[in-house]
């Protein structure tokens, strides 16, 4: 087990491989910020969108800019292509409001607005959900700075 | 100070270096990498490795996952690495990982050395011939025509030949030729795989499958998806891999180890064997269905005990290339090392032929011919024994009565030499033998 690995699997796009290194190595370095970026991605990718909405708000609170100042290219992040396959249907989601929190965590990788744009959606659509105003006053506050 | 000091000593190897972060980005590139590769160090520095070389093994078999999925270092791993002007050229690899104190890996290191110098002799080499196969006899230029004719075909290849006579080479060509040249080419030898592993190669498993099976992994099939696949020694594939065979050339489906969804591909197959594929089907060893849909264009490569006539040729061209090799001006080899090579039954085909040349290109101390003395005693021995009972058939006829039927026939040695049952050879050495006596 060991994050490089898991790194690896992450630049190749397979997920699960990737969680399961990954999520070991988090394990032993709690705090290590490149190694919960990828998790969160991962775990949107695997079915587990709670456990990465846990993780995101985490990261948020203790460092937004960590997400936001991604540069996908340069770190070969997979948002832009999941966002856009997300956003034309080709990955396909059922629910909705599962939908537009996905692409509201994706899209802070790569733009802060269409990530609030999304979960302002989300919001709309459930806005029982504490976790969604958290984000979204972190975002908010933000994009004024 | 000291990270310069070994950054001047990595720069001063002839190989190529980089090493990668825990993140796959180069953090250094040394002088020889950027000779070779034509990128320079600072527009390399902080990306990640795939983005900048992007070759095949990237994804499927990237070197340092590798290491670190198994732990053995990589040696000597044939690839292509991308130039900065995108041609590829050929590389021979060497990966290991660096580990921390916690014996964490931390990153990786890669070697690698630029082939296209042995590439580019054996492209000399191979202009005078069909795609690097020595042949100008009947059976080979026969082979060439159907290779061309096949060309514009998807249909599936059965090769046939016993060991040693350039199966993988007729592979080679028919890839060549094909439309699918510029696709992927994967090549696997179904003999050197465990029959457990066999299926997990070929068609790829998912993490799970079983023990070892840690992440998943694509198979030779997916790998070589719109291209196409040789399976080297079929025959020794077991009869539960050959049903699946059989679909994918049926169907283009299959399914990973451990994994229920049908993948589809679009893979040509060629096929080689060394076993006498009557008795293989007799035996039961190998099914006949596989094999009727394999052999839709069979084709039999000769041994070169039936085709001497190319040994002349391919003397020629192992001269040329071992005076690459090893650096040497020999220029030709005498007749009676000739002789013997035409007269020796070649039971391991041309693998054997180069072998004995190289063997006599080391041993001689001439400077520019190989002599009978040269070469392996093997040869030499079974040869002699061979020409003594030549020569011991032609003693029974006098010179008149010899040459009374060379002029019958004339002059025609080969024409002779089938009528008293001896080589052609035994019959130009017995007249060789008697022009010296009259001397």
């Amino acid at each position: 087990m060991s994050e490089m690995l898991g790194n690896y699997h992450f630049l190749n796009r397979n997920y699960s491989s990737a969680l399961l290194e990954l999520e070991s190595s988090f394990l032993k370095n709690p705090n290590d910020t490149c190694t919960r970026k990828k998790l969160i991605v991962c775990y949107t990718q695997t079915k587990n969108l709670n456990k990465a909405i846990d993780l995101f708000i985490a990261l948020l609170d203790e460092n937004a800019d960590c997400i936001i100042n991604t540069k996908p290219e340069e770190d070969g992040c997979p948002c832009p292509e999941l966002v856009s396959q997300l956003e034309c249907g080709k990955i396909d989601r059922s629910n909705q409001y599962e939908l537009f929190v996905e692409l509201g965590i994706l899209w802070l990788y790569c733009n802060i607005e269409s990530s609030l744009r999304y979960f302002v959606k989300a919001y709309q659509i459930n806005s029982s959900d504490k976790r969604l105003t958290q984000i979204i006053q972190t975002l908010n506050s933000k994009t004024k700075e | 100070m000291e990270r310069n000091f070994q950054n001047e000593i990595l720069d001063s190897l002839a190989e190529g270096l980089f090493t990668v972060d825990k993140d796959f980005k180069i953090n250094f590139f040394n002088s020889a990498a950027e000779e070779i590769s034509g990128y320079k160090r600072k527009d390399v520095i902080g990306k990640i490795c795939k983005h900048v070389f992007n070759t095949n093994l990237c994804e499927a078999d990237c070197p340092i996952a590798k290491v670190l999925l198994n732990g053995n270092n990589i040696y000597d791993l044939e690839s292509k690495y991308n130039c900065f002007d995108s041609k590829s050229f050929p590389v021979k690899i060497n990966a290991t990982v660096l580990k921390n104190s916690q014996n964490e890996p931390i990153g990786g290191v890669v070697s690698f050395r630029d082939l296209s110098n042995l590439i580019d002799i054996d492209k000399y080499l191979s202009t005078k011939n069909y795609y690097g196969i020595v042949g100008h006899s009947k059976p080979m230029t026969e082979i060439f025509e159907l290779i061309e004719e096949i060309s514009d075909s998807n249909a599936s290849v059965l090769i046939h030949g016993e060991t040693g006579t350039g199966k993988e080479l007729i592979a080679n060509a028919i890839q060549e030729t094909s439309q699918r040249k510029k696709q992927k080419f994967v090549k696997v030898n179904c003999s050197v795989l465990p029959h457990n592993l066999l299926a997990s190669e070929l068609f790829g498993h998912v993490k799970g499958a079983f023990t070892d099976a840690v992440s998943d992994r694509i198979g030779r099939f997916e790998l070589a998806d719109k291209g196409t696949i040789f399976l080297d020694e079929i025959t020794e594939m077991p009869l539960n891999m050959q049903t699946q065979i059989l679909r994918v050339i049926q169907e283009g489906a299959f399914e990973r180890v451990g994994e229920s969804v049908t993948r589809k591909v679009d893979v040509r197959i060629i096929a080689a064997t060394n076993l006498k594929i009557k008795e293989a089907l007799t035996t039961g060893k190998f099914r006949e269905d596989l094999f009727f849909r394999l052999n839709v264009i069979p084709i039999e490569v000769p041994p070169l005990r039936e085709r001497k006539d190319d040994i002349t040729f391919l003397i020629k061209h192992f001269i040329q290339k071992f005076n690459i090799i090893y650096k040497k001006n020999i220029l030709d080899i005498d007749v009676d090392a000739l002789d013997m090579l035409v007269e020796y039954n070649w039971p391991g085909n041309i693998r054997e032929f180069e072998n004995a040349i190289e063997y006599a290109f080391i041993r001689t101390k001439r400077e520019n011919s190989i002599c009978k003395c040269c070469l392996p005693p093997s040869i030499r021995h079974s040869v002699k024994a061979k020409c003594n009972e030549g020569m011991a058939v032609i003693r029974k006829i006098d010179n008149k009565e010899l040459l009374t039927l060379l002029e019958k026939n004339k002059w025609n040695k080969s024409a002779v030499a089938k009528i008293l049952g001896v080589d052609r050879s035994t019959i130009w050495r017995y007249l060789k033998n008697a022009e010296q006596n009259k001397n």
